[in-house]
């Protein structure tokens, strides 16, 4: 008889990871060779921007989270500072960086990646 | 609606000063050869917020601190003289054959920028240029590291630049 514990995780990859169900793809270029990217599937979350105000730039971040397999042909088998990855709707030289893995487990991780553009350069906002 | 690229006013005037003086530096001449800026970006500096999709090099100069008319003779005269202070950012990216060497990142980044100071510290107070009274390093370095596979490579300086009898 199947556990509950073994259906789910059967479904991870059936169901949640499957691109014609929760996924979608996603490119994926490592640290270790950028120039080298491949597809994963992923469920995404797209987080909204984000001010980052510091002394001399203000920034915009978006956090984006993604559910995605520990395979190393299909998902991230171990996600380092540097790798990257670019949504669908993004412009072809648009990455997000890793920045966290919030949890893991034998079969899928829940991973951070963030997307920053310089908003302002300069001194901190003054008075208007 | 296109930003205005004339300039008028005593801070304002002082800001496109620095902007000439840093247009008269070689070496900013040549790392920003042959990249695109807006009409009013005139040889890549920006006097205004500076646009998220900017290739660099670039650079930002505004207004910074106390911009001060002070006395400079009493008496019936009271004569005052003009001083201010100016904020230069500037940004370049590093070559990406040094890119496995954070050292060699760090003394690229500091050779440009120590050579582009001393280019504009040498035409101090010539012709119609600034008078600088002080060029001080406020902070230099990369971004975060988890930023640059968004914002790429590179090194950003911040100078102040005091000018007048200060």
């Amino acid at each position: 008889m199947t556990t509950f514990a073994e259906q789910l995780a059967a479904d991870v990859e059936a169901v949640f990871l499957n691109a014609d169900e929760f996924a979608e793809t996603v490119w994926f270029y490592p640290k270790t060779s950028p120039g080298s990217p491949r597809q994963i599937s992923a469920v995404v979350h797209r987080g909204g921007k984000r001010d980052q105000p510091e002394q001399y730039t203000r920034t915009n971040a978006a956090l984006t989270d993604l559910f995605v397999s520990t395979d190393p042909d299909t998902g991230i088998a171990s996600p380092q500072t540097g790798d990257a990855i670019r949504l669908a709707e993004d412009h072809p030289a648009t990455r997000r960086g890793f920045v966290e893995e919030m949890h893991s487990d034998t079969d899928a991780r829940f991973v951070r990646f963030r997307l920053t553009e310089i908003a302002h350069a300069g001194e901190r906002p003054r008075i208007r | 609606m296109p930003y205005p690229s004339t300039t008028s006013g005593p801070i304002r005037e002082s800001a496109d000063q620095l902007r000439r003086m840093l247009a008269g530096s070689q070496t900013w001449r040549d790392i920003t050869a042959g990249t695109v800026y807006p009409p009013d970006a005139l040889e890549g500096v920006f006097l205004r917020d500076l646009p998220s999709e900017q290739a660099r090099p670039v650079a930002v100069i505004q207004p910074f601190e106390a911009s001060a008319f002070r006395v400079i003779a009493g008496g019936g005269q009271n004569m005052m003289r003009q001083d201010g202070a100016l904020l230069l950012y500037l940004a370049i990216d590093i070559p990406a054959e040094l890119q496995l060497s954070s050292i060699e990142q760090e003394f690229y980044a500091l050779d440009v920028f120590g050579q582009i100071a001393c280019e504009i510290a040498g035409q101090s107070g010539v012709d119609d240029l600034l008078s600088i009274a002080e060029l001080s390093l406020l902070t230099y370095g990369p971004p975060d590291e988890t930023d640059i596979p968004s914002l790429g490579l590179y090194y950003a300086s911040v100078w102040s630049v005091r000018w007048g009898d200060q």
